[in-house]
C-alpha cells in the first residue's frame, strides 16, 4: 500500500526532515487524515503517529488473499506398503536415540520385505541421509515416492530421488559409488568390474585406490591381466596395492612364482632315529644357490634383522603368507592336519606357523582355518571370519585374555551377529574395565543379540567405584538400546 | 483417557524422561498396578528396598509420584502412562489402595476449597492508596516512553540498527521500574527486530505503531469501552486476579488442543496452550508459567479433548483463558472449521476492529494445501487463494512430508499477516506438527 510506504519513508529519515502532510492516503481516510492534520496535536511526531497507526489498521483489514499459479504438484502414490504401525514406533524411538547402527538395523529390516516408513518420519529419514552417505541407499528405498517427491524442493536430499545403480555409480558421490559397487560385486560381479574398468582413466588416485579396496575382497583368476595393468599406475600407493591384491589371487603369476620357489626352498626331509628302528618327517627351510631377483622386487626382504631368524627362514616366512595352504597340501601330500603337525615339531616350522595362518586368511581357506582354530597354536583375527560360529567361539574363548584388542576389531568391523559367548566375554570384560568401552556399544549394537540384557547386571564388576558408576550407567544404555532393538525385531516379524 | 504413544511423549518435560519412560513401560517393572475411572497407579521397584507409588488423575492429567525426581511428570508416570496405552488389559479394575483414595481425596478438596474460597477483609483505604501510587507510576512510564518514541520519529529510525541493545534495555528497565512489565516485553519485541532482513522498517514501524496505540489508548481510556480498557490495561501489564475471575461463570466445553508453544524467559518457562471448544466454537490460549522443580497445574497434549470450564480474561476480543475446573476428557468428532480464507479475514478484521493491538489467534481452516510460490511457502484454501506461512516456520518439512501437498484441515496461528501452521488433521486424527 503506498500510504504504508510512504508512512515507512517519513520514519526512515524522520519527521524533522519530512512532514507527514506529504502522505497519500486513499480517499476513504481523506477526512480523518485532514482531522489528524489539522486537528489540536501540533506536535509533527504525535499526528505521525496517530496517521502511521491509522494506516497500519486500515491495511490489516484489507488483507487479501493472493491467487496464483505455484509450483510443484502434490506427492504421488506409494508404491511399497508401509511398515507396521509396531515398526513405525520402533522407527520413532530409533530416530529419538539418534544412534546410526540401530537406524541401519531398521533400514535393513524395512528395506528387505520391499516396505517404507510413514510419511512423517520421511523429513527425519532424509536429514539422517544428508549426514550419513553410507545410509543413503537404503534410506532412498525406505522413504519411498514421498521421499522422492520432498527431494525436489530440497537439493540436500537430491540422493532420495530415484536413481538406477548404474546412474548412481556415473553419478554419485565417492560414498556412493563405493556402496553401490560393492552391492554390485555381490550381485552381478561382471557388471560390477565392467564399470570399474569403463570409468578407471577418468579416475583420481584416491579414488582408484578407494575403488581397488572394495575389489580387493572380490578380486579372482578374471581380474589378474587388470590388476597387473596397475602396475604402469603413476601412485606407488596403488602399484602396491594392486600388487597386494594379485597376492591374494590363487594362480596369478606372482602367487605361481612364490610357489615355485617354495618348492626348492622348503622340503621335508626322513630322519632316521639312532639305533634305526623309526623314521620321522622333518621340516628343512633352505634357499635354492640361485634365487630369482624377481622374487624380491615385489616386496620380499633379503636380510633378517631379527638374530634369532636366518636369513632362509625370513624370506620363506615373507612368501609362505601369499601362496594358498593348499598348496602345501598338493607338495607333500598330507592332510592340512599333518602338515600343521609337521611344522609344530621344529623351531623353524614354529616360527613359520604365523605365516601359514595369514595365509590361510589371505586366501580365506576356510579348512585351514578351522584345522588352524582346532589345534589353537596360533591367534590371528582373520580367520575368525572364515570359521563357523561354534569353533570361533572356542578359538576366541581360548585366547581372549591376550588378544583382546584383536577380538574388539573383529567385533567392531564385524557385520554378523555376535554370538552369545563372544558378546559375554566382551561384555564381561567392560564390566570390569569400562572406559576403554565408552561409546563403543551403541555403534555395533545392532549386532549384540538382545537376550543379554538381561545378564548385565549380574557380571562381576571392578571395586573401584569410577568404573563401577561408569559401567552402571553403561549396562543402563545397553539395556536400552536392546529394548528399542527388540522392539524392531518383534515389529518386522509380526 | 485414549492418549497415544506421541501424545504422552508429548508430556514429557525433556528427551532423557522420554526415553525413561519408555524403559519404564514394561510389565516386569512394575511390582503392583491397577485404575479405576478416576486414577491409574502403581508400585516401580527402583533402586531402594521401597518401590516407588506412581499415581495418575486419569480425568484432569495429574501425576504424582514418591520417587525424589524434580521433573513432571518423572519417567514412573511416563511409563505407567505408557504401559497402559500398550497393554491396557494388565491393569486390573478394581479399589485404589488408600496412597491413591488419599491422593484423589486431597485433589478433590484442594479444588473445592478454591471455589469455595471467600475473600479476605480487604483493607479498601490501602488498596485505593496502592492503585494511586501504581496509577501514577505507570503515567509517568507512559510519559517516557511516548517521549523516547517520539525521539526515534523525529530523527528518523534509519540509524537504529547501529544503536545497540542498551538504548532499548534502558527503556525496558524504565518501564519495569514503573511498574508497566507489558510495556517492557514490548520494547524487548522492538528491540528482536531482524535487521538483517529485507523489510525490517516496516515490521519495526508495526511495533511501535501497536506500543503507540497501547499508550495512547491507556491515556484515553476513559473514551473506549470498558472490555477495551482492560486489554489497555493487560498489555500495559496490569494483572488480573485470577481467584476473582475464577469465581466468574466460565465456558464449560470439550475443548480440543491444538497445540502447545514453550519459551523460556530468566528460567521461567511460559507454556501457552492453543484451545478450540468443539461446542462454543470459541478459541483460547491457557498460559502455564514453570519454575524449575515446580509441579504443573494442568498437563495437556496436543489432538486430547478435555472437558472443561474455561474463564476468560476480559477482552474486546476474548481469547487468553484460565482453567476454573477440569471434569474429564471425551473425544468429540465434528469440529466446525473456517472454510476459506476469506471467512478467517473477515473474522480478523472484526477482530481488529475491536481490539487494533492485539497479539496472535488460531484458526482451524478446512482443506489447506502447501503451495511454494515466488520462493515462499504459503497455504492455499479451496478457493485457490492463498495466505503466507510464517516466515522461517521451523517444521515445514514435516507439514510438506504429512500433506503431500494435498488439502488437509490444519490449524494455524495467525499474526495478522502470515500463519504459522500448529497442527493438521490426518485419517480424521488431529496431529501436532
Amino acid at each position: 500500500m503506498q500510504a504504508w510506504d510512504d508512512i515507512i519513508n517519513i520514519a526512515m529519515i524522520g519527521t524533522d526532515k519530512k512532514q507527514p502532510d506529504t502522505i497519500s492516503v486513499p480517499a476513504s481516510l481523506a477526512e480523518i487524515t485532514t482531522r489528524i492534520i489539522t486537528g489540536s496535536e501540533k506536535n509533527r511526531e504525535e499526528q505521525f503517529l496517530q496517521l502511521a497507526s491509522l494506516l497500519y489498521n486500515y491495511q490489516r483489514c484489507g488483507i487479501s488473499p493472493l491467487k496464483k499459479e505455484t509450483a510443484g504438484t502434490a506427492a504421488p502414490v506409494e508404491e511399497k506398503k508401509y511398515c507396521s504401525t509396531h515398526a513405525a514406533l520402533a522407527l520413532r524411538d530409533v530416530l529419538q536415540d539418534d544412534n546410526h547402527s540401530l537406524l541401519q538395523y531398521w533400514l535393513e529390516r524395512c528395506d528387505s520385505r520391499t516396505q517404507i516408513a510413514p510419511a512423517r518420519f520421511v523429513p527425519a529419514l532424509l536429514i539422517n541421509g544428508e549426514r550419513n552417505k553410507k545410509l543413503r541407499l537404503l534410506i532412498s528405498s525406505c522413504v519411498g515416492k514421498r521421499g522422492e517427491w520432498l527431494s525436489g524442493f530440497n537439493t540436500a536430499w537430491d540422493f532420495s530421488a530415484k536413481q538406477t545403480q548404474e546412474e548412481i555409480w556415473q553419478t554419485g558421490s565417492l560414498e556412493e559409488r563405493q556402496e553401490v559397487l560393492q552391492q554390485t560385486l555381490v550381485t552381478d560381479p561382471l557388471k560390477a568390474r565392467e564399470w570399474i574398468r569403463q570409468t578407471w582413466q577418468q579416475e583420481d588416485a584416491a579414488t582408484k585406490l578407494v575403488l581397488l579396496s572394495i575389489l580387493a575382497p572380490f578380486a579372482d583368476e578374471s581380474d589378474i591381466d587388470f590388476l597387473e595393468g596397475l602396475s604402469k599406475e603413476k601412485s606407488k600407493k596403488l602399484q602396491l596395492f594392486a600388487l597386494e591384491s594379485l597376492r591374494t589371487i590363487p594362480g596369478s603369476p606372482i602367487v605361481l612364482m612364490y610357489e615355485s620357489f617354495l618348492r626348492s626352498a622348503v622340503t621335508i626331509q626322513k630322519e632316521t632315529s639312532m639305533l634305526g628302528f623309526s623314521k620321522k618327517n622333518t621340516l628343512q627351510c633352505k634357499l635354492p644357490d640361485a634365487v630369482s631377483e624377481d622374487l624380491y622386487k615385489t616386496g620380499i626382504d633379503k636380510l633378517s634383522s631379527d638374530k634369532t631368524w636366518t636369513d632362509d627362514e625370513y624370506v620363506v616366512f615373507q612368501v609362505m603368507q601369499y601362496v594358498p595352504p593348499s598348496f602345501w597340501e598338493k607338495t607333500f601330500q598330507l592332510s592340512a592336519e599333518a602338515l600343521l603337525e609337521l611344522f609344530e615339531k621344529t623351531d623353524t616350522g614354529k616360527k613359520l606357523l604365523p605365516a601359514l595362518t595369514k595365509a590361510a586368511a589371505n586366501f580365506r581357506d576356510r579348512n585351514w582355518a578351522n584345522v588352524i582354530a582346532q589345534r589353537r597354536s596360533v591367534f590371528q583375527k582373520e580367520l575368525l571370519p572364515l570359521l563357523p560360529l561354534a569353533p570361533r567361539d572356542s578359538y576366541i574363548n581360548h585366547f581372549f585374555a591376550k588378544n583382546i584388542n584383536d577380538v574388539m576389531d573383529y567385533a567392531k568391523e564385524t557385520d554378523e551377529p555376535w554370538s552369545m559367548e563372544m558378546t559375554r566375554l566382551i561384555l564381561r570384560e567392560a564390566a570390569k574395565k569400562p572406559y576403554p568401552y565408552v561409546g563403543f556399544f551403541q555403534k555395533v549394537i545392532a549386532q549384540i543379540p538382545v537376550a543379554v540384557s538381561t545378564e548385565l547386571s549380574s557380571y562381576p564388576v571392578s571395586e573401584d567405584q569410577y568404573s563401577r558408576s561408569l559401567w552402571s550407567g553403561m549396562s543402563e544404555e545397553i539395556s536400552r538400546t536392546l529394548a528399542i532393538k527388540n522392539q524392531i525385531n518383534n515389529a518386522f516379524t509380526i | 483417557m485414549n492418549l497415544s504413544e506421541d501424545q504422552i511423549l508429548a508430556l514429557a518435560p525433556d528427551e532423557p524422561s522420554k526415553k525413561s519412560g519408555k524403559d519404564l513401560a514394561n510389565p516386569s517393572k512394575w511390582v503392583t498396578k491397577g485404575m479405576n475411572d478416576k486414577a491409574l497407579w502403581g508400585e516401580c521397584q527402583g533402586s531402594g528396598s521401597k518401590p516407588y507409588q506412581t499415581q495418575i488423575d486419569i480425568n484432569n492429567i495429574a501425576f504424582k509420584c514418591s520417587c525424589p525426581s524434580r521433573k513432571f511428570p518423572c519417567k514412573h508416570g511416563l511409563g505407567l502412562l505408557l504401559l497402559h496405552a500398550r497393554q491396557p488389559a494388565l491393569f486390573g479394575t478394581g479399589e485404589p489402595p488408600s496412597w491413591v483414595t488419599e491422593w484423589l481425596d486431597k485433589r478433590e478438596q484442594k479444588q473445592e476449597k478454591q471455589t469455595e474460597k471467600t475473600d479476605k477483609p480487604v483493607d479498601e483505604a490501602a488498596q485505593a492508596k496502592r492503585q494511586q501510587a501504581r496509577q501514577t507510576k505507570v503515567s509517568d512510564g507512559i510519559e517516557e516512553l511516548t517521549a523516547w518514541l517520539k525521539d526515534i520519529i523525529r530523527n528518523g529510525i534509519v540509524g537504529i540498527p547501529d544503536k545497540g541493545t542498551a538504548f532499548f534495555e534502558n527503556i525496558s528497565r524504565r518501564m519495569i521500574d514503573a511498574q508497566a512489565p507489558g510495556l517492557a516485553g514490548m520494547v524487548r519485541l522492538l528491540s528482536e527486530t531482524d535487521f538483517y532482513t529485507e523489510g525490517w522498517q516496516s515490521k519495526f514501524m508495526e511495533q511501535v505503531v501497536k506500543i503507540y496505540l497501547v499508550i495512547s489508548g491507556y491515556r484515553n481510556a476513559t473514551a473506549v469501552p470498558e472490555e477495551l480498557q482492560q486489554d489497555l490495561r493487560a498489555f500495559i501489564g496490569f494483572t488480573q486476579s485470577q481467584e476473582e475471575l475464577k469465581e466468574q461463570t466460565g465456558v464449560l466445553d470439550t475443548w480440543l488442543v491444538l497445540g502447545k508453544q514453550s519459551s523460556e524467559t530468566d528460567g521461567i518457562v511460559t507454556e501457552r496452550f492453543w484451545l478450540f471448544g468443539t461446542k462454543t466454537n470459541r478459541y483460547a490460549v491457557v498460559l502455564q508459567f514453570i519454575v524449575r522443580g515446580q509441579g504443573l497445574q494442568f498437563n495437556f497434549t496436543a489432538g486430547m479433548f478435555v472437558e472443561a470450564e474455561l474463564v476468560f480474561f476480559p477482552s474486546a476480543a476474548p481469547l487468553r483463558a484460565l482453567i476454573k475446573r477440569q471434569i474429564t476428557t471425551s473425544a468429540v468428532n465434528s469440529i466446525q472449521k473456517f472454510n476459506t480464507w476469506h471467512s478467517v479475514l473477515e473474522e480478523e478484521t472484526r477482530l481488529n476492529s475491536l481490539l487494533p493491538f492485539r497479539s496472535e489467534r488460531p484458526y482451524l481452516v478446512s482443506n489447506l494445501t502447501l503451495a511454494r510460490y515466488n520462493e515462499q511457502w504459503w497455504l492455499r484454501d479451496n478457493e485457490g487463494y492463498m495466505m503466507a506461512v510464517k516466515d522461517h516456520y521451523p517444521n515445514i518439512w514435516d507439514l510438506l512430508a504429512v500433506s503431500g501437498m494435498q488439502p488437509h484441515d490444519m490449524a494455524v496461528v495467525s499474526n495478522g499477516v502470515q500463519y504459522e501452521p500448529l497442527g493438521i488433521w490426518l485419517n480424521e486424527q488431529y496431529k501436532m506438527i
